[in-house]
């Protein structure tokens, strides 16, 4: 029992890496007022991308690859979706069927399968092996992938930029009134290109730390994570620091539920609805909490 | 030399398949206040625009002081001094007064952070420098109309503009504000500025223009000298409807009360007690903000009283939708409230009477269609009843959600700024309209922002003053807004 | 002014509007389906014959095909009358799996014949219910956001029956992962000999004039449509909009359930693992092709299961990925969510700048 909280802490931190980074970058876009519904496919295609371009030429360029690929098939998205005058929203989840079938293409045509690419150079070794032994510290932080801390690291730079910066500042205004940055000679759509095409890099991320924690191409890599971001910024009530809270409670659920699979008495395939049964709970309580305020004004 | 041109002005927007402007001029000298008047849809705000470099100009020139420019974004109007006062707040609620200002200019601190400490010294020295009392630190969503307005003025004039364009500014201003408006555009003349002032108010125009440009139609019809017009020579330019003296006509005959406030509270309106009868219009004159919002929730159910009660037809609000009382409800959130944007104008038109037909005639079609043809037409709403209501101008819709509300035959009329949007030929339509509700036995609340419609059409009449209402001679006009103002200060 | 020159045309009738999408889409899908068989095959032809002409050389190949189409018409049908509703519900896939599992469990278990053959199908409707009961009632009773609680119901719903369908209720007779096979007597009928046709397509195509006649036809369906563009307004014209919050979503997840019943008590005979197989999602797709006009999600969905199962074909006889399709189809999606193309092809021609 000693050892439970510590492992505890790991696991969450290992699964908050992913979930954070693609949480920050869907909050880019709820910033400027749209939801980018399509982040689990930009996780995939980030994950893919670093698989299929880092086996060739090295992790380095899978890296450049898992950032800037799910990046310009943002802009993409949101460019297709201002030009066509198309639904946003429609746009985004044929997007989340777009990806997983070109990857599951490119996987053919690449690696002649269309399931599990293991390549071993690709995953990610821990921070600091050497020192593991060091109480607390050690088996929580050092024993980190290098991946989800780079992650992690994304995820602040995203968050910085969206506090602190005046590009966070100008999708602000955007998101809540558009003819606000119209008026100060900037252009609300070239604004939510960026959002749109920060959300695809930080997903990227996400996806990369995905794939390199497993050293592989799985479908479905993204396992929902995606989705989970969105719920973590809609908890946060589209907050840069609710946000973080709630991806930081789902990483903790994911954790347990993760753990608790090594219990033999408890069913393990169950175990993988809890958390989102307990956030569905959530989600319905959170509303009734708001409502009872809410209800009064609302016709 | 002119310091702002617009020649020949065209502009259309396929998408509504709407012809703006077709050959607008509009020339602006240095130290004048020039005043651009016209009806809804005459193609003021879409002139505005092309002025400031927010809109293209499908054909035409514009020059500023004397040389040719093409503005290709609103930053080239920006550089070229034009800044706008727009007619609905382009502002950004959420973020503070110095936020908004800074926009698109902010300092930084380190090259890459937003300094906010530097952007609120920079907006509170703008301010002080016009006497403004916007404080630069408060956000928007908190401040008050007029100081909402201020702080529209202050990032206008942030970049150094010398020509100012200002879409109908005083639209939610009272009388004092309005008057400190004035002094400042005055100021600004004498500095050399040279300003568009575009509005409708006859009155306001002759007080403060040099010149008067009329438009309609989307071409300019004229450009006098203000001081050859009178109000109502001005009035019959701007929409030559011959009607231009309004007045009541009818008398009430209150019956049973029907809309009862008792010891009502809720958020910023204080214990309000007041009784609306069947065959009497009461009126409410009142400044937009949140206690004239509160009262428009309460009066329409949409919002419960924290404490005390309102009561329609001896019914609690909460339990009245349900019992079939013909209620009309003509809120100010027109779009949010009064109708269904991406619906067709159609369903509409038809959404208050669908329950009036039976199964069949309601599949058979016919019936349904004709009715909503004829009830369009009885307030002249035009537009395609396939279409979706998005591409109706302000006007239509405002017309569109009187004559349907107005058609159920009401019992309870609740009106909240009747007349925004629409010119005087259609709002004195529109006021008809809510008479003969009135005479038909309904009970009728207005609510407004305009104290001429409540001077044109309540038997009785209240100004809402910190929360509460004092009852007012409606007779006297002059009196209300005097009132009005004094109420303020 | 003379405001009726103001006008814009007057806009193409809907139905004009829905057959003018699909006709678009369905040569977008062509000119998609010819690209990717010279991209990726050696024998572009051979590979565009197969895709495109493959699931229609035969009445047998046809009835497949319709066949393949129905669940995708009842699902898509459903989650159409939610969008109706402005209600996004995401969780067709769950519900799908959870009302094939139901229909297997009923279907093995009760007596077979017509009577278990019902049975099974009120349980497949019940079961993909019971997935959209919490979202629904927490729409409800506390306004809670549809399009995740529902995604996060069918997760859920997703693990259970898979660990329901490989744990206690497996057939361990079966290679497959697969529960208890259900009689033959209990499962759909065919309606012609020795075709693999259902009574489903017809059932699918009665539902969506159904739900059409509803929409266009009625006063409930007129106030449902304004609804779902603008709530607050409904409830200001006292249109009965507590029912109105959680019907359109019980609906979604019947007809959901009710596509997941079709697929078990069809060729498949039982309840497999991962026979959902992405219906929900690809539901969702044909509704968005169908632009909200309930009888053309019937043509949308032959278009998807045609590009399914043209996509499978090619597979076999050249190496064209199968899951070209999904490709193929997130693509038709975008095309047919874009606004008309004529309004913006006469404004090039007429030389006007768009701002």
């Amino acid at each position: 029992m000693n050892s439970f909280l510590p492992e505890v802490a790991m696991v969450t931190i290992a699964a908050l890496a992913p979930i954070l980074a693609a949480a920050l970058g869907g909050l880019a876009t709820e910033y400027v007022g749209v939801l980018n519904i399509a982040l689990e496919g930009l996780i995939m295609a980030g994950g893919f991308a670093y698989v299929a371009v880092g086996g060739t030429w090295g992790p380095a360029a899978g890296m450049v690859a898992a950032i800037t690929v799910p990046a310009v098939l943002a802009l993409a998205q949101d460019g297709f979706a201002r030009k066509a005058r198309a639904d946003a929203f429609v746009v985004g989840l044929a997007m989340n069927m777009l990806i997983p079938g070109a990857a599951s293409v490119m996987s053919e045509l690449i690696f002649g399968t269309k399931g599990v690419v293991a390549l071993s150079a690709l995953a990610s070794g821990t921070l600091a092996p050497g020192a593991v032994h060091v109480p607390v510290v050690g088996p929580v932080l050092f024993s980190q992938r290098w991946s989800d801390i780079l992650a992690l690291l994304a995820s602040a730079v995203v968050a910085l930029g969206l506090a602190l910066t005046p590009f966070g500042l100008r999708l602000r205004a955007a998101g809540m009134k558009p003819e606000s940055v119209e008026l100060a000679g900037l252009s609300p759509g070239r604004l939510r290109d960026g959002a749109y095409a920060l959300s695809g890099a930080a997903c990227g991320v996400a996806g990369m730390a995905m794939a390199a924690a497993i050293g592989a191409w799985v479908p479905n890599l993204s396992a929902g994570r995606g989705w989970i971001a969105l719920v973590a910024i809609y908890l946060g009530r589209k907050r840069l620091k609710g946000t973080f809270l709630a991806s930081l409670s789902f990483a903790a659920l994911l954790a347990l539920a993760t753990l608790a699979q090594a219990v033999p008495s408890l069913p393990a395939g169950l175990l993988g609805a809890v958390p989102y049964l307990v956030t569905a709970v959530a989600v319905i309580l959170g509303s009734a909490a708001r409502g009872q305020y809410a209800r009064k004004i609302k016709a | 030399m002119d310091a702002l041109a617009l020649v020949g002005i065209h502009k259309s927007f396929p998408d509504t398949g709407t012809v703006a402007l077709s050959g607008a001029d509009l020339r602006v000298a240095r130290g004048e206040i020039h005043a651009l008047v016209g009806e809804n849809g005459a193609g003021k705000s879409t002139l505005a625009r092309i002025a400031c470099g927010m809109l293209a100009p499908d054909r035409g020139g514009i020059e500023v002081r004397g040389s040719a420019v093409a503005f290709r974004s609103r930053r080239d109007a920006e550089r070229a001094g034009i800044g706008l006062v727009p007619q609905y707040s382009m502002l950004a609620e959420g973020l503070t007064v110095a936020q908004n200002i800074s926009l698109g200019h902010e300092p930084r601190r380190l090259g890459l952070f937003y300094d906010s400490r530097r952007a609120e010294y920079e907006a509170a020295m703008l301010a002080q420098r016009y006497g403004f009392s916007v404080p630069a630190d408060a956000v928007v969503a908190a401040l008050g109309p007029s100081q909402r307005r201020e702080a529209e003025i202050l990032r206008a004039m942030a970049r150094g503009a010398d020509i100012l364009v200002l879409d109908e500014p005083t639209s939610i201003l009272d009388e004092s504000e309005t008057r400190t408006l004035f002094d400042l555009l005055r100021r600004l003349r004498a500095a050399g500025a040279a300003i568009v002032y575009i509005s409708h108010r006859a009155r306001e125009i002759l007080d403060l223009a040099d010149r008067v440009t009329v438009l309609r139609d989307g071409v300019a019809l004229t450009t006098l000298a203000a001081g050859q017009l009178d109000e109502c020579g001005l009035a019959e330019l701007i929409a030559p409807t011959g009607a231009c003296a309004s007045g009541r006509d009818g008398a009430s005959a209150p019956g049973q009360p029907v809309l009862q406030f008792l010891g009502a509270e809720a958020g910023p309106l204080g214990p309000v007690d007041l009784v609306v009868r069947s065959g009497e219009i009461v009126g409410v004159a009142a400044f937009a903000g949140n206690a004239m919002d509160t009262l428009e929730d309460l009066s329409a159910g949409v919002r419960l009283p924290d404490r005390g009660t309102v009561a329609a037809f001896g019914l609690s609000m909460d339990r009245l939708r349900r019992r079939g009382h013909r209620i009309a409800y003509i809120p100010t959130d027109r779009e949010g409230r009064g109708m269904s944007l991406r619906s067709s104008l159609r369903d509409n038109v038809l959404a208050g009477r669908l329950s009036g037909y039976s199964p069949v005639e309601y599949a058979a079609r016919k019936t349904p269609h004709a009715d909503a043809l004829a009830l369009a037409k009885s307030m002249d709403v035009q537009g395609h009843m396939a279409a979706p209501a998005e591409a109706l101008s302000g006007g239509n819709r405002q017309r569109l959600v009187l004559a349907r509300e107005l058609d159920k035959r009401p019992e309870l009329v609740v009106v909240a700024n009747p007349s925004q949007g629409l010119d005087p030929a259609a709002r004195s339509k529109a006021l008809g309209a809510i008479r003969k509700a009135r005479d038909q036995g309904a009970a009728v609340l207005v609510l407004s922002q305009d104290p001429d419609d409540i001077r044109d059409l309540a038997d009785r009449a209240f100004v809402l003053y910190r929360g509460k209402l004092k009852p007012i001679d409606s007779e006297e006009a002059g009196g209300l807004s005097a009132l009005l103002t004094g109420a303020r200060t | 002014m003379n405001e009726l020159c103001a006008l814009p045309p007057p806009p193409q009738s809907r139905a004009w509007e829905a057959l003018r999408r699909l006709a678009l889409s369905s040569g977008l899908a062509l000119v998609l389906v010819f690209m990717v068989s010279v991209l990726v095959s050696d024998e572009p032809l051979k590979a565009f014959r197969a895709f495109s002409l493959g699931p229609l050389n035969s009445a047998r190949a046809l009835a497949t095909l319709l066949e393949a189409a129905a669940p995708l018409m009842l699902s898509a049908t459903g989650a159409l009358v939610a969008f109706k509703a402005g209600h996004f519900t995401l969780g067709g896939e769950g519900q799908v799996y959870a009302g094939a599992f139901m229909a297997a469990l009923a279907g093995a278990w009760c007596p077979e014949g017509s009577f278990g053959l019902l049975a099974a199908v009120m349980a497949g409707v019940l079961g993909g219910t019971l997935v959209a009961a919490p979202a629904a009632a927490g729409k409800r009773w506390a306004g809670a956001d549809v399009l995740l609680v529902t995604f996060l119901l069918s997760q859920a719903a997703l693990h259970v029956v898979d660990w329901a369908i490989s744990g206690p209720f497996r057939d361990a007779g079966n290679n497959l992962i697969a529960m208890d096979p259900i009689p033959q007597a209990s499962l759909l009928p065919r309606l012609v000999h020795n075709l693999p046709l259902t009574p489903v397509p017809l059932v699918a195509g009665l539902v969506s004039v159904g739900v059409w006649i509803f929409l266009s036809r009625t006063r409930c369906g007129t106030m449902l449509a304004l609804y779902g563009r603008n709530s607050r307004f409904a409830a200001l014209q006292n249109f009965p909009v507590r029912s109105f919050e959680w019907a359109p979503i019980i609906f979604a997840g019947a007809m959901h359930g009710l596509a997941g019943a079709a697929l078990s008590l069809g060729s498949n005979g039982t309840a497999v693992r991962g026979i959902s197989g992405g219906l929900g999602w690809n539901a969702i797709g044909a509704a968005l092709v169908a632009g909200g006009e309930p009888l053309a999600v019937v043509p949308a969905a032959v278009l998807f299961s045609w590009l399914d199962s043209g996509a499978r074909q090619a597979a076999i006889f050249t190496e064209l990925p199968p899951d070209a399709a999904m490709i193929i189809k997130a693509l038709v999606i975008m095309a047919a969510t874009a606004k008309p193309a004529y309004t913006r092809l006469k404004a090039l021609l007429g030389g006007r700048k768009r701002t």
